[in-house]
């Protein structure tokens, strides 16, 4: 078992793989005319995707306590801004379940969904890869735009495909969450300039 | 890097209310019912399953470690708001006829014991904690894709309606029964461990806690049974049911998709509920290190 995974899984870039793998099914998907090929698309990257999260849970050093699978590159160097990337015990387990959500949804949704069904499976695959993004993201800037990246195919998800009060409670449901970005936010930008770097995570 | 109190009281502050809107804690909560009745069955799952783990997940990477002073200094108020969120959420739960609804707040209720166990401060209570987040994600996107499966056929979600479900969709039946089990944590399914957990840590924080987590368990069993009687037996009332006439006909049972889906929530309902242990042993040693920051 362990021969298996010796090797760094795609180069030591599997988080990038599973976070990016549905944001750009969802593009691909945006090309796809025939609502029964959406769906049979948006399950097979679902199920890719939870495939590809096995090898990290299985290969999950439970001895250690700090960041693992860890990609890390300067981004933006003026501010300070990288691409980090890593899971430790808190987070895996929350992508596992992320992907696991991930395609039961595109099963959940498969008849229940009769109307614009390629934007809806978009809409699942966005919103997969933010999720993803925020379980694994671990510098401020990339964390806070996989937070809100998240809000948009909500928002769409129940104002769109809703029942009879839709405008209303996505709406509400806009605002609730809207508030609490700008809070996030303001708090963000206090740490960031109150030192300690630009890392969500702090060993 | 260590902040100075203020600082870290003002920062816990904002990045406390951003959290709390995402669980939902109380008195956070009211976006949570409407967008859940509203969404279709795959927001409702997504919602339940992920986001409202983010803000958990938001305590346990920004709060406890970054402001650890701040966190303890103001655990107090989240416990006492983690207990009327347990209390309150179990019985508004409790008055609803409406499925989705039901299990909204349900959530509510659950995510109470989810923060309360984060601010405790030892371990079996951070354990607990995030195990329950596991498995409420696990257990209520079910009970969502559940009611989303019966809601397709019958177009209804109010319970009044509903009767004998265990004599015409009998499969069915049998999932919910095992997934309310997992709710109301039964021994044997994934909530039992985490909700024990959280009760031991509970007990080592401080023990009154423990007698309103009871609370909260007791009208946790009444709802989720009452919920699935209502659907699934005789409807309150006789044969004949106190409601209107309704959908109380015979509908197909789940196909091979449905039973695919569910299958894989119940799975770690037993996985999580018969060997806790490698679910316990991956978050270990984070929840060591973490704990070393904030107990100080």
């Amino acid at each position: 078992m362990e021969d298996i995974f010796a090797v760094p899984l795609f180069g030591g870039h599997i988080l990038s793989v599973i976070t990016f793998l549905p944001i750009i099914g969802a593009f691909v998907l945006l090309f796809l005319k025939n609502e029964r090929a959406a769906r049979w698309f948006a399950l097979s990257v679902t199920v890719i995707d939870f495939i590809l999260v096995i090898p990290v849970v299985c290969t999950f050093d439970v001895t250690a306590h700090g960041m693992q699978f860890v990609e890390r590159y300067s981004w933006i160097p003026s501010f300070n801004i990288q691409y980090y990337l890593g899971v430790d015990g808190i987070s895996v387990l929350f992508v596992f379940l992320t992907a696991l959500v991930g395609w039961v949804c595109v099963l959940a949704s498969w008849t229940a969904i009769e109307k614009k069904v390629r934007e809806f499976m978009v809409s699942l695959l966005v919103i997969q890869g933010a999720m993803l993004g925020v379980f694994v993201d671990l510098d401020f800037f990339l964390f806070y735009m996989f937070w809100e990246a998240m809000l948009i195919p909500m928002y769409l998800i129940i104002g769109v495909w809703g029942g009879p009060r839709r405008i209303y409670s996505a709406l509400k449901f806009f605002l609730y969450t809207l508030a609490g970005s700008v809070l996030l936010l303001v708090g963000i930008i206090a740490v960031y300039f109150k030192g300690g770097g630009p890392s969500i995570y702090r060993p | 890097m260590h902040y100075a109190f203020p600082f870290q009281a003002f920062v816990f502050v904002l990045f406390f209310i951003v959290f709390a809107i995402k669980v939902p804690m109380f008195p956070f909560h009211t976006w949570l019912p409407d967008a859940h009745v509203e969404a279709p069955t795959a927001g409702s799952i997504i919602l339940a399953g992920v986001l409202l783990k983010m803000g958990t997940y938001g305590f346990l990477r920004f709060s406890l470690p970054m402001f650890p002073e701040a966190s303890r200094f103001f655990s107090t108020p989240i416990i006492i708001l983690s207990v009327i969120a347990i209390i309150y959420g179990a019985f508004l739960a409790y008055a609803q006829d409406d499925m989705k609804r039901l299990v909204a707040y349900s959530s509510i209720s659950h995510m109470g014991y989810i923060t309360l166990a984060l601010f405790l401060f030892n371990k079996r209570g951070i354990e607990g904690g995030m195990l329950q987040m596991f498995n409420h994600g696990i257990t209520t996107s079910a009970l969502f894709l559940c009611v989303g499966i019966i809601y397709e056929r019958t177009h209804t979600r109010d319970l009044r309606r509903y009767g004998w479900a265990a004599k015409y969709v009998p499969f069915y039946a049998f999932f919910l029964f095992i997934l309310t089990l997992a709710s109301v944590g039964f021994p044997t399914t994934n909530g039992f461990m985490g909700e024990l957990l959280v009760l031991l840590g509970a007990y080592e924080n401080y023990r009154p806690l423990v007698f309103f987590l009871a609370i909260g368990i007791l009208t946790g069993v009444a709802y989720m049974v009452w919920m699935f009687l209502r659907l699934s037996f005789v409807p309150l009332g006789g044969p004949s049911g106190g409601g209107e006439e309704g959908p109380r006909h015979k509908v197909w049972d789940l196909n091979f998709r449905e039973t695919v889906a569910v299958l894989a929530f119940i799975a770690f309902v037993f996985l999580v509920g018969l060997r806790p242990a490698p679910f316990l042993a991956i978050m270990n040693e984070s929840v060591n290190h973490l704990l070393s920051r904030v107990a100080g």
